[in-house]
């Protein structure tokens, strides 16, 4: 009997196999049925996340089924706290970038249709697989779409910036193709039947030797690492940004990369432990090359989806920095961060997008004085620009500040030059604010128009969610804590100090103790 | 020969049968006008209701222990089995999808049928092998129809060439096969795989061994006897391309299947490293030829090199992991690359093949369907999910790991993220928005059947393998 | 195993002597004087008349290839027929299916035109 999980995945699959039949001159038909998908999708995704019950470190809504039973794969599906709220957040973005896209892409609008809902039965497929195998067919199976959305609706160097962009994810992805067949392998070390099962797989630890644990861990932590990026593995990442129709560079941004951050939270550390306490300082010190690396780089871009996009990745170096600090704290609020991120990068893009589609310009100094003509556009602006300075009162506060608290104890030396990478946030985002929409008004951007209708019905809603985890993030702490506490005990178990006790905010959900 | 033996190559002489009546039944038609314009499609369902009647006698033989006939030469048992349902497989779909192209070029159907339908049954022949006199019989019996195949376009220079090239080396390396059986046989006494696995352990069998792999390997395009395959490839006309690319692979590997892991396994030491070594050069050859061709046949050509290349992971890992990875690639194999060309073959280009990448400009705007099977064919071919050419690469990969060959699934990991670069680009190109003019596209009830089966066939082999997984693991299940 | 054929090899070794000696001998004491008529291809006196390349209507080979099949086919039948009482009703039956295959063949071609020479 299929549940929820599998209604989640099967929605948009049914809705893309809907369009797919729809006459392709029925534009509106097929971008109602697309939105109508995914409303669907949204309201199960948001069914579960309301019913899903916090302080248990388990799965829930848990699926299981064989698959190919002659090698041990298993179609097992489920959710705990690192997943429930990304889930949320996929469901949540999806309408609103068909919405948007509405305003975007005039020109094989079927195709584009079908190729988004694929997408994003493979994001939530991502998020909610629980065998290895699994997880890899829904990893690769939302690259695909993604390439095709970049390489067929995308800008002048789209068909470079899609295979670079695809080529990069594979080359990384195809070697934890090879680590996750190897991790089966061990997994019969005991004298079991091997399996590609997760929680099985977590039930006694792996049977490999430490240095092949290090390097199955890099194999891993390598293709997670290209997805989210982390600096030096990032350079596929700005055209891709840049060539992407910006809609699709909200996905990219928004959900893509954390898929990327989840991998590291779900498979490196619990299947590598001591391979993950090895590398901590290493990615951590990365994560603060990013934050520094991406926060210059933006400060000196002259195209403004450049100039998110090197920020976007700034941002995700406080995310690393955060999951590598193995704090608990510092966890929630990297999970914390990944819905922010989600959120407020995905309104910067899309802001970005309304723009270029309003005048086709890319570059920061072809504007100037909007806000005088378009002051809607502006002041939401404003808001999602500083919600990601992290301004207290927007949801990017909590995050980083969870962050910066938890490394603080934790890696104080990576904490202090990471805090930098705040101030150069402030730097790069006001410019590109200013730039934009202050100063004199250019003449020749008189007739921008303001927000329309469909707009306000994209940018509202993230701007609500913007302030509603800025002001009560209860709800996400609450369904997080108890799986990060099991998933650092386990790291922690390796050997070293066991983690720090649960952020005072967070601490009334209790919770189980069973490892996930 | 005994009613027995008869009743165990019942799937063999169906084809036969089948094919004699598919040359008679045009030749009355048509007389002497070889391409004669004005024939129905009666040969392709003669030869459609051959490969049915092959289908149906296997399927109603129990799948129980192995039999063997013909003096201990003939085999039918789980390997059999799955080899003959991937050439049958491929016979099926490469009748399916031809007819359109047959009709526009005015290509002989009776020839093509019986040649297409004796072909296969070499391919099975050769799956069905005990014995090295047999296994030489059936690669003959596979290849020579082939050669024929690819000279079929009289009126075509380039048909002829590939013709003529493909039967003086193919002729070449069957010299090699046959020497290698000689030396075999002098070095063991015996030409019965059954037996040679208890063969001293001698300089003059690895010698005859040797030359054997030659001879399957040019069959298969293992490198270095790929070269002849991007010529032939090309100038064949295209339903023989699609063909040849996928039977050539299942009866060469069902040989080298019969050779190494069943008949030879004390060899294994030595020969792994050997084969390993071969591998890794055809994947990163052919792959690597594969990303400078703007000819989709050549481009196919080297990509089936490249897989040739993978496929052979799985016999130098040996064992039921690799001997089970090979039957479910060969599956695969066939699945993808006959769907890939068959929608090439629905194309024309004033009067010529249309075999450019650019010639598939603006697919999806004409032929909706055709595009998106192309696509996944590509996206397969490429080892993606969710699609069947992943879960056959995930099999190889376990097989090469599971026998300590890191650096075999490694090079093979490599090389498929390489292969994607071409492979995508065919499929973003049947995507994209532009249009080549001067191409046209053929609408076919009968290729439209083929082409739905072998994406079905693609996506069902990917995401529900259960049923596949479970055959070819017992198909193995002999080997130790 | 093998010295079974030590005679074979004697036997080899003293024929490829014998060709040599004789041979060798023949070089090295017989004389030479070529002259036009000795080097013509056919020596015995008959002028060769126009260029040996001749062509030959492509029809000619396809007939004689199709006769060397079934002419080759015939190497078969004698054995058989030698043997058909010991075969009996078997041996008949097989070589009747045999002869229908061939028979097959024939009717191919003869549909096809091939052998007609117009």
């Amino acid at each position: 009997m299929p549940g929820i999980l599998t209604a989640l995945v099967a929605v948009p699959l049914i809705g893309a196999a809907g369009v797919a039949l729809l006459p392709a001159g029925r534009v509106r038909a097929v971008r109602a049925v697309g939105l109508v998908t995914t409303l669907a999708a949204l309201a199960l995704a948001a069914w579960v996340w309301a019913r899903f019950a916090p302080g248990t470190s388990g799965l829930e809504f848990e699926e299981r089924a064989a698959w190919v039973p002659a090698v041990g794969i298993a179609y097992h599906l489920g959710l705990d706290g690192l997943s429930v709220s990304l889930v949320a957040l996929t469901a949540f973005l999806f309408p609103l970038a068909l919405a948007a896209a509405a305003g975007q892409v005039r020109d094989r609008v079927k195709a584009f249709v079908v190729t988004a809902l694929l997408l994003e039965a493979g994001l939530l497929g991502t998020f909610m697989a629980q065998d290895l195998v699994l997880f890899y067919v829904f990893w690769e199976a939302m690259l695909v779409p993604m390439y095709f959305l970049i390489a067929l609706w995308g800008g002048a160097g789209r068909a470079g910036a899609a295979i670079k962009f695809f080529l990069y994810t594979m080359a990384g992805s195809i070697l934890m193709l090879v680590a996750i067949v190897a991790v089966y392998l061990g997994s019969a070390a005991g004298g079991g039947a091997p399996t590609f099962d997760l929680p099985s797989l977590l039930r006694e630890p792996l049977g490999v030797a430490p240095g092949v644990q290090a390097v199955l861990f890099a194999a891993f932590a390598v293709a997670f690492a290209i997805k989210m990026p982390v600096w030096p593995l990032h350079t596929w990442l700005p055209d891709a940004y840049a060539e992407a129709p910006p809609v699709v560079t909200v996905l990219l941004a928004s959900l893509m990369a954390k898929a990327g951050a989840y991998g590291l939270l779900r498979f490196c550390l619990p299947l590598f432990p001591e391979a993950s306490r090895a590398f901590g300082p290493l990615l951590s010190a990365l994560a603060v090359v990013g934050i520094l690396y991406g926060g210059a780089v933006a400060w000196a871009q002259g195209d403004m989806r450049r100039l998110l996009a090197y920020g976007s990745m700034s941002h995700m170096g406080f995310i690393l920095l955060g999951i590598f600090a193995f704090d608990v704290p510092a966890v929630q609020g990297s999970l914390i961060q990944m819905v922010n991120h989600g959120v407020s990068t995905g309104a910067l893009f899309l802001l970005a997008g309304y723009l270029l589609e309003r005048t086709g310009r890319a570059r920061t100094d072809a504007y100037g004085g909007v806000a005088a003509t378009a002051p809607a556009l502006a002041a939401a602006a404003l808001i999602v620009v500083l919600s990601s300075l992290a301004l207290p009162g927007t949801n990017g506060f909590i995050g980083e500040f969870l962050i910066l608290v938890g490394t603080f104890q934790a890696r104080p030396a990576a904490a202090v030059p990471a805090t930098l990478g705040t101030v150069a946030a402030a730097a790069y985002l006001l410019a590109f604010v200013g730039r934009v929409f202050h100063g004199p008004l250019r003449d020749d951007l008189r007739a921008l128009p303001d927000l329309r209708a469909r707009e306000y019905a994209v940018l509202v809603p993230l701007i609500l969610v913007i302030f509603w985890v800025g002001l009560y993030p209860q709800p996400l702490l609450v369904r997080s804590e108890a799986t990060v506490t099991a998933v650092l005990r386990r790291v922690a178990a390796a050997h070293g100090p066991a983690p720090r006790a649960a952020p005072a905010v967070g601490s009334r959900a209790g919770g189980g103790e069973r490892t996930p | 020969m005994t009613w027995a033996d008869l009743s165990l190559i019942a799937p063999e002489l169906a084809l036969a049968a089948a094919a004699c009546a598919a040359l008679l039944q045009d030749a009355w038609a048509t007389g002497p006008a070889l391409e004669s314009r004005s024939r129905g499609p009666a040969a392709a369902w003669i030869a459609l209701g051959g490969v049915c009647a092959a289908l149906l006698l296997l399927g109603v033989r129990p799948a129980g222990a192995a039999q063997v006939g013909f003096a201990g030469m003939y085999v039918r048992d789980g390997i059999t089995r799955v080899v003959d349902l991937a050439a049958l497989a491929a016979a099926g779909l490469g009748v399916m999808l031809s007819p359109p192209y047959l009709e526009r070029f005015r290509l002989p159907a009776g020839e093509y049928h019986a040649l297409l339908l004796l072909s296969t049954a070499g391919a099975m022949l050769m799956g069905a092998s005990r014995n090295l006199v047999l296994l030489f019989l059936g690669l003959e019996m596979l290849s020579f129809p082939l050669y024929v195949l690819a000279a079929l376009a009289r009126r075509s220079r380039r048909s002829q060439e590939a013709g003529l090239k493909y039967l003086l080396l193919g002729a070449f390396a069957t010299a090699f096969f046959v020497y290698g059986v000689a030396l075999v046989y002098g070095a063991s006494g015996t030409a019965d795989l059954s037996r040679l696995g208890r063969a001293p352990d001698v300089p003059l069998l690895h010698a005859g061994v040797a030359f054997l792999v030659i001879g399957l390997g040019f069959e298969a395009a293992l490198v270095p006897f790929h070269a002849w395959a991007p010529d032939v490839y090309e100038g064949a006309p295209m339903p023989a391309t699609a063909f040849m690319s996928v039977i050539a692979k299942v009866g060469a590997f069902a040989g080298l299947l019969r050779l190494f892991p069943q008949a030879l396994p004390q060899l294994a030491p030595a020969w792994g490293q050997m084969l390993a070594a071969i591998a890794v050069a055809t994947m990163i050859l052919g792959n690597l030829a594969a990303l400078a061709q703007s000819n989709v046949k050549r481009l196919l050509a080297y990509s089936g090199v490249a897989h040739a290349g993978y496929i052979l992971i799985g016999i130098a890992s040996g064992g039921p992991a690799g001997s089970s990875a090979v039957l479910y690639y060969l599956l695969v194999y066939v699945a993808m690359n006959l769907g890939a060309f068959g929608v090439l073959l629905l194309l024309e280009r004033r009067g010529e093949e249309a075999d450019r990448v650019e010639d598939l400009a603006g697919l999806l705007g004409r032929a909706p369907w055709a595009a998106v099977v192309l696509a996944a064919c590509m996206v397969s071919l490429a080892g993606l999910p969710p699609t069947a050419g992943f879960i056959a690469k995930l099999y190889l990969f376990r097989a090469a790991l599971q026998d300590h060959r890191v650096a075999l699934a490694l090079v093979g990991a490599l090389t498929s993220v390489v292969s994607v670069y071409y492979y995508l680009r065919v499929a973003s190109v049947a995507l994209s928005a532009g249009a080549a003019d001067a191409v046209a596209v053929r609408h076919s009830r009968f290729a439209g059947v083929g082409l739905a089966l072998a994406a079905a066939g693609v996506l069902w082999l990917g995401i529900v393998p259960g049923a596949i997984t479970a055959l070819v693991q017992q198909a193995v299940q002999a080997l130790r | 195993m093998l010295s079974g054929y030590a005679p074979v090899l004697v036997h080899l070794v003293l024929a490829v002597l014998l060709a040599a000696a004789v041979l060798g001998l023949h070089m090295l004491v017989g004389g030479r004087r070529p002259t036009v008529e000795k080097v013509l291809p056919y020596e015995s006196g008959v002028w060769p008349i126009g260029s040996a390349r001749e062509r030959v209507p492509v029809r000619y080979y396809l007939v004689a290839m199709l006769f060397i099949l079934f002419d080759v086919e015939i190497v078969f039948v004698y054995p058989w027929a030698v043997l058909v009482r010991e075969l009996g009703a078997r041996g008949i039956g097989e070589m009747f299916t045999f002869l229908a295959l061939l028979a097959i063949g024939y009717l191919y071609l003869l549909k096809r035109r091939a052998l007609e020479w117009e």
